[in-house]
């Protein structure tokens, strides 16, 4: 078979999308009465202006293609609008845009995480405008769903436009799994076995690369979201929350965590390992299983043509507990406070964001979506599809969660990045991390109005 | 009437001259002045308004975001005495410091190697040692990354094939290796400075003491440790100081090969400063911070050279 016609045993009907998609996106953000523009909105869609944007899509050259084709279509449409996009990677962008928005230099429109910690924090310092006129002029109110809107309203105003669904769940070389006999790990006791079965096999059976620090966070929140209570995580993963890290259940899923490095399921030597090094050993097949957000599938699609790749929600471990996920979105689309033209910002940001041209070519480009969009005539990539399934589940189950330690604040997020390394590396117990995250969610805490 | 107008002319030359060098001298001070006005200027841009704003911000919170801090008088300072990151993060340094002696030692050894004379091709050895020194931090920082690389990292394979495969881990990864691993790195980029400021200290030394040395029966360890050390005393003293310094005030290597890691065991003071500062976005408590840490250089090095001075 060749790689052409493999790439189209991908594709599924259209209806299937679309029935998967009504699912995950039921239920959006309630419409309330329209409200007008800011005053000084700067030029007026249909007028002459000159738009900078930032976008965090540096790394990934498949998705900046969408979004140059949707910007090129908006300024062929606007004819009097000059759009600029700049490409930067999330860790350049975090490094530079704050300091660059302060300075009152920054970009009309950026791309940025949307949590608390990070979006949240340019919210609180005023550095990024309220969308909600704009979300009521346009309708976004009405499309977005109110799960992913909640990742980007601080103190009840809408701060950005959420770019992308995400959910964290299991990706599989599903190949490897026929070729050695080894069932889907679609129950907490499968997926344990499957690592046992792949180690004795010689692979390594969970790719995992921590030096960059953040991806502990995603592989001990998936066993966190498969043995705490939602409720319990939001409060602690909430600046208005009054929960801690030390929950037991918090400390018996760090254990697992630190119990699945002990016994060799992940990757050796982790803390020397980059992500984008662990990732490749999954291309290669040199690792069963990949526990990741749904945001790199794009990547795994263009790179794992040839294999066959299932993507399933991360099994619960504690079975009482309904399907949940870690999650939220993959970055929001917000306008700078020092724009001179954000009238136009968000005629750009409805176009790109909420056109049906805009909707299908990222969900054909595997970026789930924020809307009600309902994939009415778009074929998607198998993986996808799974994809959407996984979304699903969590939404119709136990929900969506937090990307985990790094929601609330940047001093949790640094707690985290040094205790999860050590965490996973067995050189601090459960309650070290836990007690020194809480430490810094206390000071967190007491240094939000 | 001649003699009378040669008087008046004399008597009207002999304060005129005095004068005439006091303008002179004036003038040289003007323009003296002039031509230093830009590196002033330059100076106080770049050097005392930073030093100033950061000695001003550690008294205050601030995110770096808003438009104005707060302020926070002494709370950052009283804050730093109990931080056991901070603390943490100067024994890191400590360690490095020491660990920069074996640079320095290296950088001894082979300037004492290289200056004798039957060794053909000095000038090529020296050149090629030397190369590291030239070389970006951030460039050598990521070579040395992919060496220490688990699995198929260079050193790892090395050891494989000399049969050492017991040793092999991931250096950057493991708590007990990574700060060791680092000041490797840092030494390899410094030998070679060592080492030219030993060769230069090297020709001062008169070759007669070593041919007297020599005829009274000195071995080549008894000359090296009775002679060469001796005679560079100010080398070893300049270099002791500026690694010190350079040491305490290092980031580059960390940042790019570590971040800190694992955990806190290759933080240094200046990464935490940083990490304050620009990743948890307390400016004020990192200007405090790195305050301190320059207060802790400046002792530091006013102790050494003064005992140095006193011991000399």
């Amino acid at each position: 078979m060749s790689q052409r016609s493999q790439h189209r045993a991908y594709l599924r009907p259209a209806s299937a999308a679309a029935g998967v998609l009504a699912l995950v996106l039921a239920g959006c953000v309630g419409g309330g009465a329209p409200s007008s523009p800011a005053a000084d909105d700067g030029p007026t869609p249909g007028e002459d202006a000159r738009l900078s944007v930032i976008s965090q899509l540096g790394d990934n050259p498949a998705l900046q293609g969408v979004l140059q084709r949707l910007n090129e279509a908006y300024m062929e449409a606007n004819p009097g609008v000059t759009v600029d996009i700049e490409y930067l990677t999330l860790e350049d962008l975090t490094k530079t845009l704050p300091t660059t928005l302060a300075s009152g230099a920054g970009p009309d429109v950026f791309d940025y995480d949307a949590n608390e910690s990070s979006l949240g924090e340019l919210a609180r310092s005023e550095l990024v405008l309220p969308l909600d006129p704009y979300a009521d002029e346009y309708g976004w109110t009405e499309s977005l769903a109110v799960s992913a809107a909640s990742r980007t309203t601080y103190d009840d105003a809408l701060f950005g436009v959420p770019r992308s669904s995400e959910a964290v769940g299991l990706f599989y070389n599903a190949d490897a799994f026929t070729r050695l006999r080894i069932g889907a790990p679609t129950s907490y006791d499968a997926f344990i076995a499957a690592a046992e079965r792949l180690q004795e096999e010689g692979l390594t059976p969970i790719a995992f690369g921590n030096k960059d620090q953040w991806p502990s966070g995603h592989l001990v929140g998936a066993a966190l979201h498969s043995m705490t209570a939602l409720s319990t995580i939001e409060s602690f993963e909430t600046l208005s929350g009054s929960g801690s890290w030390t929950d037991p259940s918090v400390l018996e899923s760090f254990d697992e965590a630190a119990r699945w490095a002990a016994e060799g399921y992940i990757t050796p030597d982790f803390n020397g390992v980059s992500f984008d090094d662990a990732l490749k050993s999954f291309y290669a097949g040199q690792a069963g299983m990949f526990v990741e957000g749904t945001g790199v599938t794009p990547d795994i699609i263009e790179n794992m043509a040839d294999t066959s790749v299932e993507f399933v929600s991360f099994p619960m471990r504690d079975e009482d507990l309904e399907q949940q996920a870690q999650g939220g979105v993959g970055g929001a689309w917000a306008i700078s406070a020092s724009s001179a033209a954000p009238a136009i910002a968000a005629d750009w940001l409805d176009f790109v964001h909420f056109s049906d041209e805009a909707e299908r070519a990222w969900l054909q480009a595997g970026v789930l979506p924020t809307t009600d969009y309902d994939g009415a005539g778009v074929d998607v990539p198998a993986l996808v599809a799974d994809n959407l399934s996984v979304v699903s589940a969590a939404q119709e189950g136990g929900g969506i969660g937090y990307w985990t330690g790094y929601s609330t604040s940047p001093l949790v997020t640094d707690a985290w990045n040094s205790g999860g390394q050590l965490l996973l590396a067995g050189d601090a117990a459960p309650d070290e991390v836990a007690a020194s995250l809480d430490e810094a969610l206390e000071q967190a805490r007491s240094n939000d109005p | 009437m001649t003699v009378d107008l040669g008087a008046t002319t004399t008597s009207q030359a002999a304060p005129d001259e005095p004068r005439r060098r006091a303008g002179s001298r004036r003038r040289e001070l003007a323009s003296g002045y002039a031509l230093a006005v830009p590196a002033l200027v330059l100076y106080a841009a770049f050097m005392l308004w930073p030093i100033s704003q950061t000695l001003w911000l550690s008294f205050t919170n601030w995110n770096g975001l808003t438009s104005s801090p707060t302020w926070a008088g002494l709370d950052n300072y009283r804050r730093l005495v109990g931080d056991d990151r901070f603390y943490n993060g100067l024994l890191n340094n400590l360690y490095w410091v020491i660990g920069s002696w074996l640079a320095q030692g290296l950088g001894l050894l082979l300037a004492a190697l290289l200056s004798a004379q039957w060794i053909r091709g000095r000038t090529l050895f020296r050149t090629i040692l030397f190369v590291p020194a030239t070389m970006a931090l951030v460039v050598v920082g990521i070579a040395w990354e992919q060496i220490y690389s688990p699995g198929d990292g260079l050193l790892n394979t090395a050891l494989s094939a000399v049969g050492l495969d017991s040793l092999s881990r991931g250096w950057l990864a493991d708590e007990s290796t990574a700060m060791s691993a680092v000041i490797a790195t840092a030494n390899w980029t410094y030998y070679g400075f060592a080492m030219v400021v030993f060769l230069g200290g090297l020709q001062a030394i008169d070759r007669h003491l070593y041919e007297a040395a020599a005829m009274d029966g000195a071995g080549a360890w008894s000359q090296f440790r009775h002679i060469t050390v001796p005679g560079l005393r100010n080398q070893i003293t300049l270099l002791l100081v500026v690694s010190f310094i350079n040491t305490l005030r290092t980031f580059d290597l960390v940042y790019v090969m570590t971040n800190g890691g694992p955990g806190e065991a290759t933080e240094v003071v200046a990464y935490h400063v940083y990490a304050l500062a620009f990743v948890t976005r307390q400016v004020g408590y990192g200007a405090a911070a790195a305050v301190v840490l320059t207060v802790v250089i400046l002792v530091a090095t006013t102790i050494f050279l003064w005992l140095r001075e006193k011991d000399s």
